[in-house]
């Protein structure tokens, strides 16, 4: 073996051995369960390029006062340095000991934005605020009174099913920003993307599903609903008569219809025709808009039957249902 | 992801704004006079700008950025420099707040007002001054703070960074000790040309007097015995010879070193002096010898080998009672009655009248001099009216009005044309004798001229015309003296006290701080063991130094406080943690006060009624009506909860 | 001082005892959901029986409106019950020559609402809407009901075929949802070798009467509610925003509820301050029914999850 392999070999080992010790050196680590707790092993400090910058100048100050023989400005250089080298601890500190203690995805659909919301905490000692950068995009964010944060970060969902959330950088350049203390974390909540509805396409009806009126209540008539004086352009034959008999004006039978009551059944079977994303974008549009106009819909996939049923928690049930199909 | 892009908040822009005023502030007494209010003025509009929401006027910047150098140039001739540079670099800082609009101006704006902030130390460096600028840290760092995303109330922000201040101090005295000083400067002369008052080699009684009533602390001097009495405080700085009707010069002539018979025994003292970039050290009428380093002229003034850039101590012992040159060399004779040709001939006259009425009686023509200064309306203030090109007729006849300068100047004029010889002595007289520290301290006002006849067997004879006409400026001082008329009211006699007082800290000061050089570096490093003239060592304990500040810092960042000022809750949390180890944990999201009742049903009776009565009490204190719970009764609750044993 | 007030209001405080006493004794072995009801009650809410039929909500609501000396009226929810079934209707009296206005069954002081969910949504937004406002607006007059006015709901969870079950927006103007669920054996046996409930309802001793009531509602919104127990209900909202399996978090008025049934339940237990533990005792009943969570949980599950995950700081 030639020496430089050699040496790239250790080099690969030492690099290894590094990435196997400080788990949050690299992004791409394995996801981790919650809570996810930032301990000293894990945040990695460097100076920013401010801080370099600012060093430059320090350095410059130094010099200066040294040559000069000038002990004040070499005196306030020293205080200027002792604050500044602070911003190591100030940053490291705001991120020691927090903890990632949920992770929220909110409701999306496919190739739109899903919000995450996390939640953080950390023990009651003042700590500067963080910013938390996912997908480019950096959330400042600072601790309240109760050390309890709550953040909500937006990311793109490429594509129905459950999404993994990217590694996650947890970062602070608190007090004076020339100190940049990091953390990556990784958890492994998974969010679950909704099937994006067709735009367009037949409604349920006519495309041959089954869709069969039911009527509710005991009774298929009108229903009663009180008196009031009659107004000229009301129909006469809702005058109530005996009523009216006993008064002096004519009074006006007041009626309730209730609303054409519809079940939908909705399909996979049915749609053969199209390929299978197509098949659940087209169930996805038929059940939000069976649950926007208030319907009963029963949705029935190849291994299960959902419904009947109608509220928010049958949409999402059936939403559930369609994202994560194969 | 660039977060460089951000832009800096109101907030932010008016902290920035700040640390840019003051800055300005500390370097207004040397700008040129057109600077700071135009400066201060723009900064004001940067900031009533960016209030409404506004950008600067783009063209107004260039033509402000055109003209800076312009105008820098058309003050001082050049834009190298101290001067010209601090004018510069405080009107760039300004104008870069101009057009500050992303993070990254404002932090170039911050590492820049730091740095000119550090440059206004060049132009002084006396406590006072070094406070103000450590101090002027404090709305940078503040604005640094603030541009941090979700920063904080802006009180917070203010107290972070003063207390960060306070911390980074032990730091940074220990490093300002540790840190090497230089033997002799990487480059650039150190000791450029500084308009620094003082004694010089030049006088010229027409002149602004402007020493004066320059209040600057020239040098102290520690007396080992007694501090002289105020009469005899002459220090000799230098011994002007020869007059061209205008100016007092020393003069070009070699001469032997004048004989000196001391009859009395010589006190010891120290001298310290601030820098001067002068070669003249004053010492007391007269030095007897020598220190390291220095020389004496003929006429046993001294002189430094180089000129002094630094504080500089040196050890003298001066005799009072003397006398100097009993025979006077040829040579001296026809300095001491140099005369500038045909000037002043009704001085001239005046003392040829002198000359004819008591021949070579010299003691008889200086007593009438000085009756003449006395009695002939003369008057001492320190603004005295312009002479004309006859200038020692000018003040003699006409204005009469002078301080010292004048009279010493008109004296030895007088008394060469009556053929006395006679030499103006240049130096100080007087000072405050701070008798607490037990020193005395003398201020570029005590500057004073007094004349030396020269009187055949007394030798050199110390006359001081202007105590003829104002006794007060030797028994008061010069300010004192001509207060009654002229005097500026910030030199009001309580004043003078004050800060006459005060100094004690500023000798400190110059002492401990400004004065610690390579020398008392390596003096102090070797008290403790170190040895400075191996680099090592000395890197070794500034490396050893700054790692256990970090290992402080890094040991006080992995601490992890409770809540603090909560007494109770740090009390329960012992408590909890003591009956945790008894094998009693507290379950997720058990209640406290549910808790300590479920571990007392656990416990043996002693302990249980004891925990059952401090759950009932917490629960009391904790959530009851009166909040926050009274302190005595939580103390009494944590005492109680202290010695409970499981 | 609020302690000096339940010395001098002690006598209220004892009928209070009583009548709690009382009502356990007629539901047997439910004494959990016999104070919580109660607690409801001082806190001034109304509240929502979710539970099969046969396990005494109709004595509960029965036992609760004696015990307290309330007017008791029931209505059973079908679909053809239309608002003037609940609220009156004006019938024209000849010999006066007006519309008289006959108050239907919402102008009592406790209301048996049974089986709601089988009203028409029509109904029911009539009935909550008088639940919130506490008065009636109909034909064009405002009539206000009593100041004690208070609504007991029964819902079937299991038949729920042909129903309205109540919307989740409309859910929390319940302050509580209760299930009584089955006694246990001990409570079962004495049940059927005891005396038939409905006559022991009939000779239940009046123990309160509605001005106790009122007195007692103001006393339990004087109950202190340190720091420390609203930060406590701080964390317990925000947590439940927060949970990965709950769609839709507490809102700010469930705080308020929340808060408020826990002062009921801190003067039930005769104190004059909230502990954390009186939030802990009512958070299921308060949060499970407000909380939308995710297909295929539980909200009583969720409720519990939360209070063991969120940790009471001392």
């Amino acid at each position: 073996m030639n020496p430089e392999k050699r040496a790239r070999n250790v080099a690969a080992a030492v690099h290894a051995r590094l990435l196997r010790r400080h788990p949050g050196l690299r992004s791409e680590q394995a996801s981790e369960s919650l809570p996810i707790i930032l301990g000293q092993r894990r945040i990695y400090v460097l100076p920013s390029s401010f801080g370099v910058g600012f060093g430059g100048v320090m350095l410059l100050m130094l010099l200066g006062a040294l040559n000069y023989n000038n002990n004040a400005a070499l005196l306030l250089t020293c205080v200027l340095g002792a604050a500044s080298a602070q911003s190591m601890y100030g940053a490291f500190r705001s991120l020691h000991g927090l903890r990632l203690v949920t992770v929220k995805p909110g409701p999306a659909t496919a190739g739109g934005p899903v919000r995450i919301m996390m939640g953080f905490e950390a023990s009651l000692r003042p700590r500067g605020p963080l910013r938390l950068v996912a997908a480019g995009a950096s959330h400042p964010f600072a601790l309240d009174r109760e050390a309890r944060a709550t953040i909500s970060i937006t990311l793109h969902a490429e594509r129905r099913g459950w999404m993994h959330l990217p590694a996650l950088k947890l970062e602070s350049t608190w007090p004076f920003g020339l100190f940049r203390a990091w953390s990556w974390v990784h958890p492994e909540t998974l969010a679950l993307i909704y099937p994006v509805p067709e735009d367009g396409g037949p409604p349920p009806g006519r495309a041959g599903i089954d869709a069969k009126p039911v009527r509710l209540g005991r009774d298929s008539g009108e229903e009663y609903a009180g008196l009031r004086d009659y107004q000229p352009g009301d129909p006469p034959r809702r005058i109530a008569w005996r009523a009216s008999a006993r008064s002096d004006t004519l009074l006006f039978r007041l009626h309730e219809s209730p609303p054409a009551q519809t079940l939908w059944t909705l399909r996979w079977d049915e749609l053969r025709a199209l390929d299978p994303e197509r098949r659940i974008m087209r169930l996805a549009r038929w059940v939000d808009e069976a649950h926007r106009d208030g319907r009963e819909w029963v949705l029935e996939l190849p291994q299960q039957i959902l419904g009947p049923d109608r509220g928010s928690a049958h949409f999402h049930a059936c939403m559930t249902a369609l994202a994560i199909l194969p | 992801m660039a977060p460089a892009n951000r832009v800096p908040d109101q907030r932010a822009f008016a902290l920035l704004i700040l640390s840019a005023a003051v800055t300005l502030v500390l370097h207004a007494p040397h700008l040129p006079l057109w600077l700071p209010m135009p400066a201060a003025l723009l900064l004001l509009l940067c900031w009533a700008f960016r209030r409404r929401g506004r950008r600067f006027p783009v063209l107004a910047r260039y033509v402000l950025v055109l003209a800076l150098p312009l105008a820098v140039v058309a003050s001082y001739g050049t834009i190298f420099g101290r001067l010209p540079g601090a004018a510069l670099a405080v009107g760039l800082l300004t104008l870069k707040l101009t057009e500050t609009e992303t993070l990254r101006d404002a932090r170039i704006v911050i590492a820049t007002s730091a740095f000119v902030l550090m440059s206004a130390l060049l132009f002084g460096q006396s406590l006072l001054q070094t406070a103000l600028v450590c101090v002027a840290l404090w709305p940078l760092l503040t604005a640094a703070m603030s541009l941090e995303p979700a920063a904080g109330p802006t009180r917070a922000l203010m107290h972070g960074s003063a207390l960060r201040l306070m911390l980074a101090l032990p730091v940074a005295l220990v490093a300002f000790v540790l840190i090497p000083r230089l033997a002799s400067p990487l480059w650039g002369a150190p000791g450029m040309q500084v308009a620094k008052t003082g004694v010089s080699a030049r006088m010229t009684p027409g002149a602004i007097g402007q020493l004066l009533i320059d209040d600057q602390p020239a040098f102290r001097v520690g007396f080992q015995g007694p501090i002289p009495a105020r009469p005899l405080r002459y220090f000799r700085a230098v011994v002007l010879w020869h007059f061209d009707g205008r100016s007092w010069t020393p003069g070009h002539a070699a001469l032997p070193l004048e004989r000196l018979i001391i009859r009395d025994r010589p006190s010891r003292y120290t001298v310290t002096l601030d820098a001067t970039r002068q070669t003249l050290l004053p010492a007391l009428d007269i030095p007897v010898d020598t220190a390291p380093g220095t020389f004496s002229t003929a006429a046993r003034t001294l002189l430094a080998m180089r000129p002094i850039d630094h504080t500089l101590r040196y050890t003298l012992e001066s005799a009072t009672d003397y006398t100097l040159s009993p025979q006077l060399v040829p040579d001296e004779r026809t300095l001491a009655l140099q005369l500038p040709v045909g000037a002043d001939p009704r001085a001239r006259a005046l003392a040829a009248q002198w000359r004819a009425r008591y021949g070579g009686n010299s003691r008889a023509i200086v007593a009438s001099a000085l009756r003449m200064f006395r009695n002939g309306g003369f008057r001492y203030t320190l603004v005295p009216p312009p002479l004309g090109r006859q200038q020692v007729d000018d003040f003699l006849f006409r204005t009469r009005a002078g301080f010292c300068e004048h009279y010493a100047s008109a004296f030895v004029f007088l008394m060469r044309a009556a053929g006395v010889p006679a030499r103006v002595v240049a130096g100080y007289q007087g000072g405050y004798a701070n008798r607490t520290a037990g020193y005395l301290l003398v201020r570029q006002s005590d500057a004073h001229a007094w004349a030396e006849v020269w009187i055949p067997g007394d030798g050199w004879v110390r006359v001081d015309p202007t105590a003829a006409v104002s006794p007060d400026r030797i028994s008061l001082g010069a300010t004192a003296a001509a207060q009654t008329a002229d005097a500026p009211w910030f030199l009001s006699g309580w004043w003078i006290g004050f800060r006459n007082r005060i100094d004690v800290v500023n000798r400190l000061w110059n002492q401990a701080v400004v004065g610690f050089d390579a020398l008392r570096q390596r003096a102090l490093l070797t008290q403790f063991g170190l040895d400075p003239s191996r680099w090592q060592s000395v890197a070794l304990a500034l490396g050893g130094a700054l790692g256990m500040a970090l290992a402080v810092g890094l040991a006080l960042a992995l601490r992890e406080p409770g809540k603090r000022g909560d007494a109770l809750a740090t009390g329960f949390q012992r408590l909890e943690r003591r009956l945790t180890r008894a094998r009693c944990a507290r379950r997720p999201g058990e209640a406290p006060v549910a808790y300590l009742r479920r571990a007392a049903s656990s416990l043996p009776s002693p302990a249980a009624t004891t925990l059952m009565a401090l759950a009932g009490r917490f629960a009391q204190l904790r959530y009851g009506g009166t909040q926050p719970p009274p302190p005595l009764a939580v103390r009494d609750w944590v005492r109680k909860a202290k010695d409970f044993r499981p | 001082m609020p302690e000096a007030t339940l010395a001098r209001n002690d006598a209220t405080q004892q009928r209070l005892v009583h009548a709690l006493a009382q009502v356990n004794q007629l539901l047997l072995g439910k004494t959990h959901a016999v104070r919580l009801s109660f607690a409801c009650l001082l806190a001034g809410g109304h509240l929502l029986l979710e539970d099969i039929p046969g396990v005494g909500k109709t004595t509960l609501a029965h036992a609760l409106a004696r015990a307290c000396g309330l007017a008791f009226q029931r209505v059973q929810f079908t679909s053809d019950l239309t608002p003037t079934d609940i609220i009156g209707v004006g019938i024209y009296e000849r010999e006066l020559g007006h519309f008289r206005f006959h108050p239907g069954p919402l102008f009592t002081e406790l209301l048996l609402a049974d089986e709601i969910n089988r009203g028409t949504p029509k109904v029911q937004s009539a009935l909550l809407e008088a639940m919130a406002e506490g008065q009636v607006s109909t034909e064009g007059e405002t009539r206000p009901l009593s100041p004690v006015f208070t609504v007991i709901a029964t819902q079937n969870p299991l038949d729920m075929a042909g129903t309205h079950p109540l919307p989740d927006s409309q859910l929390d103007r319940f302050l509580m949802r209760l299930s009584l669920g089955y006694p246990d054996a001990a409570a079962e046996r004495a049940l059927l070798s005891g005396v038939d409930r409905r006559e022991m309802l009939r000779d239940l001793t009046i123990h309160l009467t509605p001005a106790d009531l009122v007195e007692l509602r103001r006393r339990a919104r004087t109950v202190d509610a340190s720091t420390a127990v609203l930060d406590y209900v701080q964390s317990l909202l925000s947590a439940s925003r927060a949970h990965p399996q709950i769609r839709v978090g507490l809102s700010p008025r469930a705080g308020l509820a929340l808060l408020a049934a826990a002062r009921a339940w801190a003067m039930l237990a005769g104190r004059s301050y909230v502990m954390p533990e009186d939030v802990q005792a009512v958070f299921p009943a308060v949060a499970a029914h407000r909380i939308q969570i995710q297909h295929g949980a539980n909200g009583e599950t969720l409720a519990a999850k939360l209070l063991a995950e969120v940790s009471v700081r001392a």
